[in-house]
């Protein structure tokens, strides 16, 4: 598993993240929600290993992050990006196959090629093979990109979880494409992958989430099942937005419907919506 | 070609592509090599280049040549060549890895200060009289800490919590070039006559001070650039998706960056010494290539080799050639050719996003 023990960030004179402890458990999708600067990204950065906590540890299966070869580390743990820039006329399935990087020296087998190949279809851009990246618009790039970070990981290694760390997956993406994107995520979780998301949309990580850890001003409020997290009492104080949570009509999860801030309404207004 | 007469898929045809890149590479080199070696002043036929060389090793072939041909070929021609070829293969290595590691295809030794430093220290060396310091190899020692210098201050100056800005850095390389030629102009001015030949000849570029013995004191470093940095190939293709992305796939960056910018300044710095500066070579072979066979450092890395040996070579003709018996510095030549192109770029690159 992967483990954040007391995490604390300070970067650029102030603490980004204090005193986080989460887990992400094999077979478990966690969406990590919070309102922008809440150190969401931050938080997922520093699971990855890119940024060093300044107080407190990260481990993988036991083992501290930095004492992972990082080759070693890279066979087991994917990561994407929030947003990636690639200048450079790469087809669409070379930058996919990039993704089989730590897994072989030199050129690709046919073997990464049909995981390359694979991933692209897991990722629905099969189409877009041939495709030069910087052609692609912004959401097929984030699609491509998820090809690649799938590719990486695509095969569990007999002795070790893997680990899928998602920033914003689906930010510009389509409806669609928003839940074909978590549908994914999913199904790696199933296989045995533990996988940690940051999600802007509250509707999404109660549908797809085993687990929600709400971040507001570098610290985890509460981290617990969609149906503990997802309250308006909680929602209000992460966010500092009135809700109306009901529970959806077909899943059976919390179904989220914002009323606006405190300082937007008019009075009078929230009483007529609160009806 | 259309997709019914060539059934491959986009993977074999890129492999075909970079493979007939390469040959064609291959064998344009070949024959520069060849036509380059043979043409000037002196005559010398390719079968009389075969006899020569064949008679240096002790085979006779059935073809006659004069002394005065063997002595051109021997003593002139062949170390300029090879010189050229080393220098050219040597500047467009370079010129690649630094635009994967800058993560743009307008980066280039030069744009980033590596040139005007390692100049700047070499003309130091001249007017300051330090040639003693290390016999022989004070200018090109002295030109390689110049670069080195020069291309660490800039990646620093435009790098900021682990992440490199572009815009910085060719901001930053404007500002160390304008310095370094500050600081050459201020040498310029005191030096004597005699040094303002040999300045003249470092701010120019010219392949005439081609000798085995230079050739000798700067294939070290030109082969280990040529030769070490297409190992770098795989982590460069990642670095272009980003620093952090590249550590994500298990590529230690900072090792990568360091090794990248120390053969870079090494080539550069020793092709600066030996050749003065000669611009665009390492902008604009790499991009050339990018067009014939993808962005792929594990083919560009290579081709840039050939194709920067070959350019140089081809150039260092027209140099000695069409103002004969004088010679055009060849920088002047390269910036002539070269500047037109990269302004070619940037027009096409505006409304087509990088090549």
């Amino acid at each position: 598993m992967l483990k954040a023990e007391g995490v604390g960030v300070h970067l650029g004179g102030r603490w980004l993240l204090e005193q986080v402890s989460l887990e992400a458990i094999p077979g478990e999708v966690i969406a990590i929600i919070g309102p922008n600067g809440a150190g969401k990204s931050t938080l997922l950065k520093t699971l990855a290993g890119e940024i060093r906590p300044t107080r407190g540890s990260v481990s993988m299966a036991g083992k501290p992050l930095a004492d992972w070869p990082a080759r070693e580390r890279a066979c087991v743990r994917a990561v994407l990006p929030q947003s990636s820039t690639l200048a450079f006329a790469f087809r669409a399935f070379e930058v996919v196959l990039m993704g089989r990087t730590p897994h072989s020296r030199g050129l690709e087998g046919e073997r990464d090629r049909h995981i390359a190949r694979e991933a692209m279809a897991a990722a629905g851009v099969a189409h877009l093979t041939e495709r030069l990246y910087p052609t692609l618009s912004g959401g097929e790039r984030q699609r491509v990109q998820l090809a690649r970070v799938l590719a990486q990981i695509w095969e569990a290694p007999p002795d070790s979880p893997r680990y899928l760390l998602l920033d914003e997956p689906t930010a510009s993406l389509d409806l669609t494409h928003q839940h074909g994107t978590l549908v994914v995520a999913r199904g790696f979780a199933r296989q045995g992958a533990a996988v940690i998301t940051v999600l802007h949309d509250l509707n999404l990580a109660a549908q797809y989430a085993d687990r929600l850890a709400l971040l507001k001003d570098g610290k985890l409020l509460v981290v617990g099942p969609p149906d503990i997290v997802l309250t308006a009492e909680w929602i209000e104080t992460g966010f500092g937005l009135q809700t109306l949570v009901l529970r959806h009509p077909r899943l059976g999860c919390p179904l989220v419907i914002a009323l606006g801030t405190a300082s937007v309404l008019q009075p009078g207004e929230q009483l007529a919506h609160g009806e | 070609m259309s997709e019914a007469d060539f059934p491959l898929t986009g993977d074999g045809r890129r492999a075909l592509r970079t493979g007939a890149t390469r040959l064609g590479l291959v064998g344009v080199l070949v024959a520069l090599v060849l036509f380059a070696v043979g043409n000037g002043a002196v005559a010398i036929a390719p079968t009389q280049v075969a006899a020569i060389l064949a008679g240096q090793i002790g085979v006779a072939l059935p073809w006659a040549f004069e002394p005065q041909q063997e002595a051109v070929l021997l003593a002139v021609r062949l170390p300029r060549v090879l010189l050229g070829a080393l220098v050219g293969a040597a500047l467009a290595v370079a010129g690649a890895a630094m635009q994967g590691l800058f993560r743009n295809p307008l980066a280039d030794p030069g744009l980033i200060g590596v040139s005007s430093g390692a100049a700047l220290a070499a003309v130091g060396a001249i007017v300051l009289g330090t040639g003693s310091l290390a016999g022989p190899f004070t200018l090109p020692v002295a030109a390689f800490v110049g670069g080195l210098v020069t291309t660490l201050l800039v990646y620093r100056l435009s790098s900021a919590e682990g992440r490199t800005s572009v815009a910085t850095m060719l901001l930053a390389g404007i500002a160390v070039n304008a310095l370094a030629g500050a600081g050459t102009g201020l040498l310029t001015f005191v030096a004597t006559d005699a040094q303002l030949r040999s300045i003249t000849f470092w701010s120019l570029g010219s392949l005439g001070g081609a000798t085995w013995n230079a050739l000798a004191g700067v294939a070290p470093p030109l082969l280990a650039a040529m030769v070490l940095l297409p190992t770098l190939a795989r982590p460069l293709n990642a670095f272009l998706l980003g620093e952090a992305e590249a550590g994500h796939l298990g590529i230690d960056s900072e090792r990568v960056k360091a090794a990248a910018i120390v053969l870079t300044a090494l080539a550069v710095g020793a092709a600066v010494s030996v050749s003065g500066i000669i611009g665009f070579v390492g902008l604009a072979v790499p991009h050339l290539l990018r067009l014939l066979s993808g962005p792929d450092h594990r083919h560009l890395l290579i081709d840039a080799s050939l194709l920067g040996a070959s350019l140089l070579i081809g150039a260092d003709w027209l140099c000695r050639t069409v103002v004969a018996p004088a010679e055009l510095p060849i920088g002047i030549l390269t910036a002539a050719l070269g500047a037109p192109f990269f302004l070619w770029l940037l027009l096409r690159d505006r409304s087509q996003g990088w090549g």
